[in-house]
């Protein structure tokens, strides 16, 4: 009987840790209930606090740029929905003009692939893109590596989490993924409305039925974004000869194909499409009316949009600036880590 | 009585019996059958000179048979053979008696898109592309030096893990289980054939990737 008592209380006791675990690794990240379960394997990198922050630190620090002028929140700006404005086109380390606009981060838990042209499959890897293109920040991982290690800074931050103190390329990713992670944007009027806390005006109701009937193929709530790839029938520009997920796959299919954007904080994140030509929401709309080019004869989900009238634009405006999420956007938790001054 | 217990106990401890021997699996890469060094030049078949300048690359997957049965493996996923590390080309073991072995050239899918990695997988051993995600398999880099003395560089990134540029090559050999077992990779007629067809760079992947991977496979042999 004693034995039975004891390997009760022993299974109790494991179920105690795991669930302890459990609750450890969502502690930070809060699945929004109207999301779907995300594609990201957080067994594969549990989120703890001080991972989280040291991924921060990381993201803010400029020595992740071989000249030590371009950090990820250069061109990710957290007021920007971690997305820029001023410049169509990204720039990088002494003033390099890069060939795409930055795209927004957040919501990244629910995406498979990462860049405008998916030539990313992995959350973890992602940095190692940017960091070392010669135009943006220059870098190698493993250069990153000494600089952290002779940094006492660092030395103590990575000594605070790791007991072995050692700083590794996995480790250095690992952590700026988990502080990516918390990156979730699911506090908007749509959202409010969705839960049945706000409700829409007559023109931002108007505006979601359209949306629904026009984009949502493509841009699937709650997400608005289905993350696959598509030509939405722009002109090829002709200095940039940008051939999208073409120049990864080598399929001609894929050709001017790019990762179809959430449009979630699109008041954020001018200005709009992978190129950056279009500052304003207006312009993007007329353009998808216009439907000038030979896609929206071959494409059904861009043949919907052709013929928008302009107040039909307007109140799909109205509907799609109910996205802007403004908690998100101002989160502290997000922005500027003090703790980086003291380096 | 106690010659016996001798005879027994030498009879246990003898791979025949299926204890665990200590084995060292070396493997080495070859120009006109001598081991390569980087930065040293190797007379070519036509004259030429060639000079590696960088070689790396992954075995992976490494397994032991007897018959069919599998009776070993190694530990570690992959093993990253750097020419420019010493003895990162050896691998000391314990294993039962085999006579064949199984390994792959390059990491498989699974790996390749498993994220972050650590230990000789790490990104900062310089074998992630940055571009796109993927390991890449084979790093094979240096220059001709042709007899009139012009040069010639040649760079091979060769990688890959989605069909159709899948670069994995599957290998297998029989071979007993003795303290040493060699794995051999001669390039001679690699870098020659390249060189015939003009073949310099591959650094994505592509069906050059490809072929070239069964090549390195084709070439490879296994020895005590």
């Amino acid at each position: 009987m004693k034995g039975k008592t004891r390997f009760f209380e022993r299974g109790m006791l494991m179920l105690f840790l795991f669930v302890s675990w459990s609750l450890t690794v969502y502690k930070k990240f809060t699945l929004p209930s109207a999301f779907p379960q995300p594609i990201y394997d957080f067994k594969t990198n549990p989120l703890t606090e001080d991972k989280i922050e040291l991924g921060r630190l990381l993201f803010y620090d400029p020595i992740l740029s071989s000249d030590s002028t371009i950090s990820c929140v250069s061109c990710h700006s957290p007021y920007n929905a971690f997305a820029h404005t001023d410049h169509k086109l990204s720039h990088g380390i002494k003033d390099q003009i890069g060939t795409r606009n930055a795209p927004a981060l957040f919501n990244l838990a629910w995406q498979k692939s990462f860049m405008w042209d998916g030539a990313i499959h992995h959350l973890d890897v992602q940095a190692l893109a940017p960091i070392s293109n010669v135009i943006e920040m220059n870098e190698t991982l493993a250069n990153i590596v000494q600089k952290l290690k002779r940094s006492k800074f660092y030395r103590q931050q990575f000594g605070k989490i790791y007991n072995d103190g050692n700083i590794t390329g996995e480790r250095i990713l690992k952590v700026m993924s988990q502080f990516q992670l918390t990156l979730i944007s699911a506090t908007s009027k749509y959202d409010q409305v969705k839960a049945g806390k706000e409700f829409f005006n007559e023109q931002e109701q108007n505006g979601y039925q359209l949306f629904a009937q026009k984009c949502a193929s493509c841009h699937r709530e709650p997400l608005f974004s289905t993350y696959e790839f598509a030509n939405n029938g722009l002109a090829l520009d002709s200095l940039l000869k940008d051939e999208g997920r073409k120049s990864i796959t080598e399929r001609t299919d894929d050709n001017q194909h790019f990762k179809i954007p959430s449009l979630r904080n699109l008041k954020y994140t001018f200005p709009y499409m992978h190129d950056g030509r279009f500052s304003k929401l207006s312009d993007v709309l007329k353009h998808y009316a216009k439907g000038e080019s030979v896609q929206f004869k071959q494409d059904e989900r861009l043949k919907k949009m052709v013929g928008l009238t302009s107040n039909e634009q307007v109140d799909i405006i109205a509907f799609l600036l109910t996205l802007s999420d403004e908690k998100f956007v101002f989160d502290k938790k997000h922005q500027f880590p003090m703790e980086l001054l003291k380096k | 009585m106690r010659f016996l217990a001798f005879v027994f106990y030498f009879m246990v401890q003898s791979p025949a019996f299926g204890q665990k021997v200590e084995i060292e699996i070396q493997v080495d890469l070859e120009f006109g059958k001598s081991k390569i060094e980087l930065g040293k030049n190797y007379a070519m078949s036509n004259g030429d000179f060639v000079v590696f300048q960088n070689i790396q690359f992954y075995l992976s997957d490494l397994q032991f048979y007897k018959g069919n049965k599998k009776v070993g493996h190694l530990k570690e996923k992959a093993l990253l053979v750097d020419l420019s590390k010493k003895n990162s080309n050896k691998i000391y073991l314990k294993s039962k008696p085999f006579n064949r072995l199984t390994f792959n050239l390059g990491l498989d899918s699974s790996t390749n898109v498993s994220g972050v990695l650590a230990g000789d997988l790490d990104p900062t051993k310089g074998m992630y592309w940055t571009w796109q995600s993927g390991y890449i398999h084979f790093k094979l880099e240096g220059k001709i030096i042709q007899t009139g003395g012009a040069e010639q560089e040649f760079v091979y990134h060769l990688g890959g893990y989605q069909k159709p540029f899948a670069a994995i090559v599957a290998l297998e050999f029989q071979a007993e289980a003795t303290s040493l077992v060699r794995i051999i990779i001669p390039l001679d007629s690699l870098i020659l054939q390249n060189q015939e067809v003009e073949l310099f760079q591959i650094m994505r992947p592509s069906v050059e990737a490809v072929e070239m991977m069964k090549t390195i496979g084709r070439l490879t042999f296994v020895t005590p």
